[in-house]
């Protein structure tokens, strides 16, 4: 399957390719997707490490209106202590963050929690896609490159990419 | 005939020590003792003969010949030594076997005394520890005149060679004794009179003969300039180069060269001190020449007429240089000016890097900033047409639909003037992976579409059978949209769009033509370039960063294809894109 560039937005790591990707025109209404994990009825956590908060807030509206519950960190101090309090089931990351940068994040992250991490940048070059896929993140998107509705409808996917993953 | 002679060395004495008066210097110094020593011994003769000297005044005058000789022998091992030191043993061996063979000498030769065995054995000894003093330095200048610029070469030589045959001559007449024919001494006095101007060249080359040393090293050094100015390496390349030739032509020691500003490019052979007081001088253009330093060094001095000031090129003299003359101030002068050209040459290029880094810098900076605020507006219209935040009336959605669009542009060209930017770094990597191109350019013509107006019908012609290469669709999928966007762009009266896919015998291609403006033959060489746009009144008001046709090249070439354009103007044209053939 070839991914729509606009959706999934380049680079786009190897292994997602392997799954049906959403393209362009064809996108599923919110009430569909619903923000539910298979069968479970407890509303899925996101947490959105951004330090923009104009983006941060446009994302929230999105991600809320899907029906996640959305937490918003603004520095890697405020993430490592919502991973505390709150744990979400994926983390959004961005790279630019003030004092630790997205990397040193996502490093302390992996070796503490076991969480799905995909890296939300405005950045694309390779060499960071590859050190973030090498820190284990699942993906890695540009965010001038994706519409937060396209968005909203990767999580579920990027969920169940986890989830078999990390049942076998 | 041994009056002549011994005139000869004597004067050649005398200029010997006019030089080293000249030059207060160590080395000249010895070579001035050898050479005054070496005529006491013929001059010693004569004036015994004047004067008719006999018994103890004989006995005087031969005394000081043996040991005036001897001590030539040493004054040359001496001069030798300043140049390349020998080790302190030597020195002092030398010395005693010097003494030594004096001492025996004295002892047993006297005016007059008959040639007996022990004589003629001893005088032969005296003969063969002067040899053996001088031979080596004989050799060691031979060998060490490799190193050196070609008039030093030679002047060195000249020493060589002069004292070597002075060596064999004595040697040979010593063999020979005393019973050798007139004939016999007046050859061997006739050789030793040739050595006075093989000395004499050492000391002192004239003009004619230093030029004609010089003329193969010239032809070099033209050659060696050509290479400067047509190759233009950086700046501190060329003045290393630009000093080592300078020391070369005019048969220098060592030389450097300073900018306007007064840093120094390039050094050769010359210490910071030297380089101080010669700077400290400070010679204008008018008063360039030759300097004397405060310990008798000489050195010349070109100035070097930078665009930002005047430069310095100076090359010092060496122990071994010739008197620096006008003939040797008028080459660097000249070389001067060849190294100017170079030096300006290479700033240029260095500066118009540096401008190129820094447009590219700017490109990368720009392009990234725009990407935030371009998120956000994206973002948000593309949740108003979702209808996230309620329905809107025909209007409204017609207007986030021009938005959306322009949007979408503004994001198309940010991304334009970041891949222009990677492709300038270098840094730009192709994701090759199978592909029908049909498909590609039909998505790419579906990308372009709803920017689009009814005015400008874009027609899709693909053939049935698949075109599968190995390309990055992204990457083409930019340059048929690029292609497409603008045939539009430049039929600004409407006007059919044709997107043709097709494989034949060159491989396969996509053909883009427009029934446009068109374009004139003289701008067809600028079309490709980066911010290239073609300004003619029909199309300077389109918008355009330039950068569109010249990043579509780039990327089919790393594709190991092409971009090829064909037009008329008034009649429209045809952009062809060809892709290599990967089976």
């Amino acid at each position: 399957m070839r991914p729509s560039p606009d959706v999934v937005g380049r680079p786009q790591l190897a292994w997602l390719l392997s799954l049906p990707v959403v393209a362009r025109g064809d996108v599923f209404r919110a009430a569909e997707s619903g923000g539910r994990a298979g069968g479970s009825s407890a509303p899925l956590r996101i947490l959105l490490v951004e330090d923009d908060g104009v983006i941060a807030e446009m994302y929230r509206t999105q991600l809320r209106l899907d029906g996640y519950v959305v937490d918003v960190a603004p520095d890697a101090g405020a993430a490592l202590a919502a991973l505390e309090s709150a744990p979400p089931h994926l983390v959004l990351l961005d790279l630019r963050l003030p004092g630790r940068d997205g990397f040193g994040v996502l490093e302390e992250l992996r070796s503490r929690w076991e969480v799905p991490v995909v890296i939300l940048s405005n950045y694309g070059e390779p060499d960071l896609v590859a050190r973030g896929r090498a820190l284990g993140a699942v993906d890695y998107v540009v965010k001038s490159r994706i519409t937060p509705p396209d968005l909203s409808q990767l999580i579920p996917r990027w969920l169940d990419a986890w989830s078999d993953e990390h049942r076998s | 005939m041994t009056a002549i002679t011994a005139v000869a060395f004597v004067v050649l004495a005398l200029a010997a020590a006019w030089d080293w008066a000249l030059h207060v210097d160590r080395r000249r110094g010895f070579l001035a003792l050898a050479l005054i020593s070496l005529a006491v011994v013929p001059a010693g003769a004569q004036l015994a003969r004047l004067l008719q000297l006999k018994g103890m005044g004989a006995a005087v005058e031969q005394d000081i010949a043996i040991v005036a000789f001897l001590a030539c022998g040493y004054f040359v091992l001496l001069f030798r030594h300043s140049f390349i030191p020998v080790p302190r043993e030597w020195l002092v061996g030398s010395a005693l076997i010097a003494v030594a063979a004096a001492a025996l000498g004295v002892a047993v030769l006297g005016p007059g005394a008959p040639p007996s065995a022990p004589v003629r054995l001893t005088s032969f000894l005296v003969i063969l520890v002067w040899a053996a003093l001088m031979g080596e330095p004989i050799v060691r200048f031979w060998a060490a005149g490799q190193r050196l610029p070609r008039v030093q070469r030679q002047r060195m030589r000249a020493v060589g060679a002069g004292f070597a045959v002075l060596i064999l001559i004595l040697l040979i007449s010593s063999a020979a004794g005393p019973s050798t024919s007139p004939a016999f001494r007046f050859v061997t006095q006739l050789v030793a009179l040739a050595m006075v101007p093989l000395f004499w060249v050492s000391l002192a080359p004239p003009m004619w003969l230093r030029r004609q040393w010089r003329a193969p090293e010239e032809a070099e050094l033209r050659n060696a300039i050509r290479d400067l100015l047509i190759f233009s390496p950086g700046r501190i390349a060329l003045a290393e180069k630009a000093v080592g030739w300078a020391a070369r032509l005019v048969g220098g020691a060592g030389a450097f060269l300073t900018d306007a500003a007064g840093t120094l490019l390039a050094s050769r052979d010359v210490d910071d001190a030297t380089i101080a007081s010669i700077r400290g001088a400070q010679p204008t253009p008018d008063t360039e020449g030759i300097l004397t330093l405060t310990d008798g060094r000489t050195a010349i001095v070109a100035a070097l007429p930078l665009e930002d000031g005047p430069g310095l090129l100076a090359v010092l003299g060496g122990p071994y240089t010739p008197l620096f003359g006008t003939d040797e101030v008028l080459q660097l002068r000249a070389y001067a000016t060849s190294v100017t050209a170079g030096l300006e040459r290479a700033r240029v290029t260095e500066r118009l890097a540096a401008m190129e880094r820094t447009k590219t810098q700017f490109l990368n900076l720009a392009s990234h900033e725009l990407r935030g605020p371009l998120t956000v507006i994206r973002g948000y219209l593309s949740m108003l047409d979702h209808g996230s935040f309620g329905d809107l009336n025909a209007a409204g959605r017609r207007a986030i639909e021009i938005m959306r669009a322009k949007a979408t542009e503004m994001n198309s060209l940010v991304e334009q003037m970041l891949e222009a930017a990677r492709l300038e770094e270098g840094r730009l990597e192709l994701h090759l992976a199978e592909h029908d191109l049909r498909e590609v350019v039909r998505h790419s013509v579906d990308l372009v579409r709803p920017l689009v107006d009814e005015r400008h019908p874009i027609h899709v012609n693909i053939p049935d059978r698949p075109v599968n290469v190995e390309i990055d669709a992204e990457r083409i999928q930019t340059i048929v949209a690029n292609l497409v966007d603008n045939a539009v762009k430049y039929s600004p009266a409407g006007g059919d769009v044709d997107v043709q896919v097709a494989e034949d015998g060159e491989g396969p291609a996509v053909r883009v033509r427009d029934h446009g403006v068109g374009i004139a033959p003289e701008n067809l060489a600028t079309l490709f370039t980066r911010f290239g746009r073609i300004a003619t009144p029909a199309t300077s008001h389109l918008p355009g960063t330039g950068l569109g046709l010249y990043l579509s090249r780039e990327l089919a070439r790393l594709h190991g294809g092409d971009i090829t354009v064909e037009s008329k103007p008034g009649a429209g044209s045809t952009f062809t894109l060809r892709l290599r053939v990967e089976a």
